[in-house]
């Protein structure tokens, strides 16, 4: 009668094989399970969409604070896709408008999030607010370039192809007046 | 074609059996069983002769090992591992009767999966096999391996002959061989499949774990853990409330303020924020009051955050008797220290105050 121990050291690659295989399916519940937790733990789940939501808004203020006069009609359909609902239907009413200030203006307008995060998020209803630490600069065509900083406050919105602005404005400082739409308009 | 070619490179194969080969042709008895398969040829033989495989090497390797050196069983054993490579090889034309080229090489070198994996089954079958003989002597389970596979190649001579053989096989498997000769390679080779199988897929499930989280700051619980979210929020609101709030008549309840909720670094940043309030607001008569308007949690793991605030800042000069209003945008960075949100640095962004 052959025991087990006697046949494994008999054949020292059969204890090898086994070895491998024990490490090797170790490995792989391991992976298997974090993969399974990734897909499916809503931790992960939120924080996915919390990131998603604070990477596309982000990404949305600063689209709606870049405008170059010199591609007026692609700066603005992108703030058309920036946007949804109220803010959409603004720009869209007044697009003409605008259009002939900045044409007028010249001015070239970008912007870069200096820092951004959410105020709330709710996943079920959809709806998100921003708040966005902005710096902007504008460049008229004469003159030297000025720069400013900006507080942003938006309200993002889930649509079918992705979260959008459906408001955006300065926040309003004491006592001053609040100002209200795209911020953009130097 | 490819058979002779393949199985050149396979040194001890080539070596067991080309001499087999040769001399089962001489063998009368080799003809009943076609001549094709030097398997099938295995009991009709005499067995001190070339029937099995193994025995034949085991001449072989007795020979040889009378040329080179003394030490039989050492020899014996070393050569019975090619040994085992050349009966698994042959093991394809036992069970497939037509070719025994293509497949045989693969199996020796227990080399790329997908090769090892269509020989998984008749493995299994064979192990099954093996364990069945497992308390019998080791030459026992080549018996049995043989009867196995002669089973299957059903070309063999009548098994009452075949029992015989093999009990003569035995015997001299016993002496010559010590060990399982098909077993050390055979089982090794599938359990070396099932872990390249189960590697393959522990990598896939990692790179789709990785995939399923990229991007995704799993450790940043802000916003997906509600509670302590708002505890941080809370607390450094209030307590940016009170540190960039001042009144010149009554200064320690700010640096009160100061002292219990800021931490490390922001101290000193805080006092350079403040220092002009602090020197003006004797002869100004100074108020100022900061309420923060806007908050957002960026991240929050255990416990240190990072805050993005939004602030307004009222002062009234009692001197003058006017009042403005300024909006100050910073984030904050904020450790839990006890229980109890303490900021520990400061970031204006560039901008003083």
């Amino acid at each position: 009668m052959i025991t087990t121990r006697a046949f494994l050291r008999s054949s020292p690659l059969l204890a090898v094989a086994i070895a491998l295989v024990v490490i090797a399916a170790g490995f792989a519940g391991w992976t298997g399970w974090s993969w399974y937790h990734a897909k499916h733990s809503s931790s992960v789940a939120g924080a996915r969409v919390r990131d998603k939501v604070l990477r596309e808004g982000q990404q949305a203020v600063q689209n709606f604070n870049t405008l170059d006069y010199r591609r007026l009609d692609q700066g603005l359909s992108l703030w058309e896709s920036s946007s949804t609902g109220t803010l959409r239907r603004e720009i869209a009413s007044g697009r003409p408008q605008f259009e002939q200030q900045i044409r007028k203006a010249r001015t070239v307008t970008t912007a870069t999030v200096l820092e951004a995060a959410l105020t709330s998020l709710d996943q079920h209803a959809g709806t998100a607010n921003i708040i966005v630490a902005l710096q902007i600069t504008v460049k008229p065509q004469t003159g030297s370039p000025s720069t400013k900083q900006s507080r942003l406050e938006g309200t993002l919105q889930r649509t079918t192809s992705g979260w959008k602005l459906s408001t955006l404005g300065q926040v309003p400082t004491g006592t001053t007046a609040p100002t209200s739409g795209p911020s953009t308009a130097p | 074609m490819p058979p002779p070619r393949r199985r050149r490179p396979v040194q001890p194969a080539t070596r067991v059996r080309i001499p087999r080969t040769a001399r089962s042709r001489g063998t009368p008895a080799d003809e009943p069983s076609g001549g094709r398969l030097p398997v099938a040829e295995a009991p009709g033989d005499d067995l001190t002769h070339d029937d099995l495989t193994h025995d034949d090497l085991t001449q072989d390797d007795l020979t040889r090992d009378d040329l080179s050196g003394p030490e039989e069983a050492g020899g014996t054993l070393t050569r019975d591992e090619p040994a085992g490579g050349t009966l698994t090889q042959d093991e394809p034309a036992g069970g497939t009767l037509t070719q025994d080229g293509p497949d045989g090489g693969t199996l020796t070198q227990d080399g790329p999966a997908g090769e090892t994996l269509t020989r998984d089954e008749p493995a299994i079958g064979e192990a099954a096999a093996e364990g069945a003989a497992q308390d019998k002597p080791a030459g026992d389970d080549q018996a049995a391996d043989e009867q196995a596979e002669e089973g299957s190649t059903s070309d063999e001579p009548a098994a009452g002959e075949q029992a015989a053989d093999e009990q003569a096989a035995d015997e001299q498997a016993q002496e010559a061989a010590p060990g399982p000769s098909r077993h050390p390679l055979l089982l090794p080779a599938c359990l070396g499949a099932l872990a390249v199988i189960l590697g393959g897929l522990a990598v896939w499930f990692g790179l789709e774990a990785s995939s399923a989280t990229s991007g995704v700051d799993t450790s940043n619980t802000a916003l997906t853990n509600p509670a302590a979210t708002r505890q941080v929020t809370q607390q450094v609101t209030s307590a940016v409330n009170q540190i960039f709030s001042y009144d010149y008549a009554d200064t320690a309840k700010t640096s009160q303020a100061a002292a219990s909720v800021l931490t490390g670094k922001a101290r000193q940043q805080y006092n350079t924020l403040f220092q002009l309030v602090r020197q003006d607001a004797p002869q100004e008569k100074l108020v100022l009051t900061t309420t923060v308007t806007n908050s957002g949690v960026e991240f929050l793991d255990g416990n240190r955050a990072r805050l993005l605030i939004f602030a307004n800042q009222h002062d009234t000069a009692g001197t003058a008797q006017k009042t403005t209003d300024a909006g100050a945008m910073f984030a904050v960075n904020a450790v839990n220290q006890g229980g109890r949100w303490k900021i520990s640095s400061i970031d204006t962004f560039g901008a003083t105050g």
